[in-house]
């Protein structure tokens, strides 16, 4: 009975917060992209009929797949050691993982721009060494974006990942070779099945991320790594153009509602446990 | 017969500067149920998992029908596994569960629905195939995990304390189920457990162990009557423990010395006049003075009567000796005896049994 009444009132500030700042200015930023000069679809007409606002949708996709893919495979392995660990050493090992978050995210990609600029760390190394005879385009490029983002995600990934591994009965992988299967057999008939929602959870975590990231690609991508958040801050900041900004704020948050609903089909927990046998 | 026979020689097994198990010698015969019953940290846990292939001796050999397995990987021994927490594959139905062991051998999908079926029928689970083993009760849960051992006509059967998480009437029900299975199909069972009961209820032979040694290995009776030790005494069963000196041998019968009190008993073989040891009496044994036939006679007054449902055990004090329990079965004279009141208890020679003195 005291339950039953309670609970509103202890939903009620969360509530409250979440609509004041985040449903309004989603509501107002939707209604933004549909006005202007004038009441229309003119903005969203112009995202689809410009082809360099396409090109930049279709890199910000292609980068946070990319991103998702290399911190999975990075992840994966990482997370099962540690889930295997003692509680003790995975909490220290976890703790390694989590540092990066004490270091802003800025001081992050400008590291790395000391380390993979023409005269940087890596590329002068590899020059003394002899190993190449002129600089590697490492920053300002694709392989810039890929390693400062992958840098910053991985975190969410392992953590994701390492959460449900750390439910994995280690029984069933003995069950399952006791029943005939081999290491690598047991893995993929039981451990890659169980371990399933882990990945669908951090690849969501980290795909969402990626498709709004703007410092990192910013200061380590060179323009055809142009992301789609760096689009919308230069039509708010630089051509003030808030209806054109929110034009494409709205077609991002579509694109990143489609791959979530991709990711759900591929992965989702649903299939997972209504698997035929 | 399916059942292979086991032979362990010499096993030793050491975590750090623990040793588990402790240069183990053991024969299982085909087709037998063989139980490893111990205390937690005797060792008995390391000796199924070290059958099973999960961890591998520091020393000594694992033999099955002959052939030395020793470090075989699990996934070559096609011996069927029961844990104790059941490791069903929670995302895969209660058919592909059972039979993923064949599955695992490559069998073609009419053959492994067939054999699911009959595996499904024999632990009494028929038509429960289609359901994920969340949706089942505990009990059948363990059918499950059972049917899936058995299915691929595994020739050992090893059991991890398999029924420790059924409640008591579920328990002793699946004990003897799991007996019948085992009979039917012949298969050779290592099953442990810390329970004594479900030992003996169980068994063709147990191994007592302690340590990582084994104590005694024989029949449920063996053990029951004829404890090789005070340790295998005190362990399954109840006993009333008496130390004391052998005074005398006279027609294959002893006459021990405990404080006064002299007891009489079958007198085993290699006992010497002047030996210390220790005689143990099962409480069931000691009956009321009724019958003049009693070898031992004491009188004694009634301390304490406890109910336990079929029987009641009473602390009886011997005068000017010790207190020794008796349990009276219902019925009978012994069944409503009132703290304080005098009585005569007894038992025969047979009723004695000898131990080392601790």
């Amino acid at each position: 009975m005291k339950a039953a009444l309670g609970w509103p009132a202890l939903v009620a500030p969360a509530m409250l917060f979440l609509l004041v700042v985040f449903v309004v200015p989603i509501v107002m930023v939707l209604a933004l992209s549909f006005s202007g000069p004038q009441i229309g679809l003119q903005h969203y007409a112009r995202i689809a009929t410009t082809p360099v606002y396409v090109r930049v949708f279709g890199n910000t996709l292609q980068i946070a797949l990319g991103v998702t893919l290399a911190s999975l495979v990075l992840a994966y392995p990482l997370a099962y050691l540690l889930s295997t660990l003692g509680a003790r050493t995975s909490i220290i090992l976890l703790g390694l993982v989590i540092l990066p978050w004490f270091t802003s995210l800025l001081v992050r990609s400008f590291a790395w721009m000391v380390l993979l600029g023409q005269n940087g760390v890596i590329n002068r190394g590899l020059l003394s060494l002899g190993i190449i005879d002129k600089p590697l385009p490492l920053l300002y490029s694709a392989f810039g974006v890929y390693v400062g983002m992958v840098h910053i995600l991985l975190p969410y990934m392992v953590l994701a990942l390492y959460s449900v591994m750390r439910g994995i009965d280690r029984d069933l992988l003995r069950a399952a070779q006791s029943a005939g299967a081999p290491p690598w057999r047991a893995f993929l008939h039981v451990y890659l099945p169980l371990s399933l929602p882990g990945v669908a959870a951090g690849s969501l975590l980290v795909f969402v991320m990626a498709t709004g990231f703007y410092v990192t690609p910013a200061l380590l991508g060179g323009p055809r790594q142009t992301m789609i958040a760096q689009l919308i801050t230069s039509e708010i900041n630089e051509a003030v153009n808030w209806e054109f900004g929110a034009a494409l704020a709205t077609v991002l948050l579509l694109v990143t509602l489609l791959g979530l609903t991709a990711f759900n089909r591929l992965l989702g927990m649903d299939r997972l446990l209504t698997r035929d046998a | 017969m399916r059942g292979a026979s086991l032979r362990l020689e010499g096993v030793r097994k050491a975590f750090g500067s623990v040793t588990a198990v402790d240069g183990v010698t053991l024969n299982v015969e085909r087709g037998t149920f063989l139980t490893l019953l111990g205390s937690s940290g005797s060792g008995k846990t390391t000796m199924l998992m070290l059958l099973a292939g999960f961890l591998m001796p520091d020393s000594g050999t694992i033999l099955v029908d002959g052939e030395p397995i020793t470090f075989r990987p699990p996934y070559k021994r096609n011996f069927g596994v029961v844990f104790q927490n059941y490791a069903l594959f929670p995302h895969m139905r209660v058919a592909a569960n059972v039979g993923f062991p064949l599955r695992m051998q490559g069998l073609p999908p009419d053959t492994i629905r067939r054999k699911v079926e009959t595996a499904l029928e024999l632990v009494k689970l028929a038509g429960h195939g289609a359901r994920f083993p969340r949706q089942l009760s505990g009990g059948q849960q363990q059918r499950v995990a059972l049917a899936r051992a058995i299915v691929a006509d595994q020739p050992v059967l090893l059991m991890d304390e398999p029924l420790s998480a059924l409640d008591k009437q579920l328990r002793e029900h699946m004990q003897l189920e799991v007996k019948n299975i085992q009979r039917r199909l012949g298969v050779t069972v290592v099953y442990v457990t810390h329970d004594q009961t479900e030992a003996l209820v169980m068994s063709d032979r147990v191994a007592v162990l302690r340590e990582g040694r084994l104590e005694q290995v024989g029949s449920p009776r063996d053990l029951y009557d004829h404890p090789a030790n005070r340790y295998v005494a005190e362990f399954i069963g109840e006993s009333n423990f008496l130390d004391g000196t052998v005074r005398e041998i006279t027609a294959g019968e002893c006459r021990v010395d405990c404080a006064g009190l002299l007891v009489i008993g079958v007198c085993p073989p290699g006992i010497r006049v002047g030996q210390r040891l220790s005689v143990a009496v099962r409480p069931e044994r000691l009956r009321l003075q009724s019958e003049a036939l009693l070898a031992n006679r004491v009188s004694a007054t009634i301390d304490e009567a406890i109910y336990v449902g079929d029987a009641i055990k009473y602390r009886v004090r011997v005068m000017n000796g010790p207190v020794l329990t008796m349990k009276a079965g219902r019925g009978g004279a012994g069944d409503d005896l009132k703290p304080g009141q005098p009585v005569t208890v007894g038992w025969t020679q047979e009723d004695v049994m000898f131990v080392e003195a601790p």
